[in-house]
């Protein structure tokens, strides 16, 4: 497992980017991979620094390479209750006048991951998020 | 990385990692789009929400002034985000 706190601005983006290489880099996993868990990571970690620019402490991003599977857990340590998982879907099929970019975030988080997990605990948001491995990603 | 560049032919070319840090940087070319242009992927890697919202408010602007952005070049991992997104939709993708 790998865990890393990052500070809550955009600036950090470049830095989690190169964290998330270096992890998969270490294990071994293929390239391809990291665009989609990059996309996920980066749409969880923006909506702490847009919605919450006034938390206290760092987001905290954990790697865990599991048998079959990529754990990446983002924790807010100073955050208001916010469910990602019952957050309304993006409307995908409007047409162009009525589409809005509010929301393309989270359902893009959806799409590239296999399972997406809110707790809340102690004033901390927990986002877990669960990518299987298929055998072009090893 | 991230650069936005005006190509000679008026083609609009992305290149690198299209994050939520970059918008800025790209909404001053795209806020000057007053016609109809080609948006060329083929130097672009990634590209996350925040970019798709730049390309969606510029697409829902020109089409009021009867103008479009059509797209070319994207690669496997960024066909599938529009895909997802339901921009193959809203945007032309030029057949390679």
């Amino acid at each position: 497992m790998m865990k890393r706190r990052f500070k809550r601005q955009l600036q950090s983006l470049e830095a989690v980017f190169a964290y998330l290489e270096t992890f998969l880099q270490q294990h071994r996993l293929k390239p391809q991979l990291l665009p989609v868990i990059s996309l996920a990571v980066e749409e969880i970690f923006t909506n702490c620094v847009k919605y919450n620019p006034s938390g206290v402490g760092n987001i905290l991003i954990q790697l865990t390479l599991k048998k079959r599977s990529l754990e990446i857990r983002i924790t807010d340590p100073d955050a208001p209750p916010f469910d990602i998982t019952r957050a309304p879907a993006a409307d995908t099929a409007a047409p162009l006048s009525q589409r809005e970019s509010g929301r393309l975030g989270l359902h893009l988080v959806r799409q590239m991951m296999d399972t997406v997990q809110y707790e809340y605990r102690d004033g901390q948001s927990i986002i877990t998020l669960q990518k299987a491995l298929e055998p072009n990603h090893v | 990385m991230f650069d936005v560049r005006v190509e000679p032919d008026g083609e609009i070319s992305l290149v690198g990692r299209f994050d939520a840090a970059q918008v800025e940087k790209a909404q001053a070319v795209f806020d000057s789009i007053q016609e109809s242009r080609v948006i060329n992927f083929r130097q672009l890697d990634y590209i996350s929400s925040a970019g798709l919202g730049l390309l969606l408010k510029t697409q829902k602007r020109l089409k009021d002034m009867g103008e479009r952005l059509r797209l070319k070049h994207l690669n496997p991992h960024i066909r599938d985000v529009f895909r997802y997104a339901g921009f193959d939709a809203i945007f032309e993708i030029l057949d390679e």
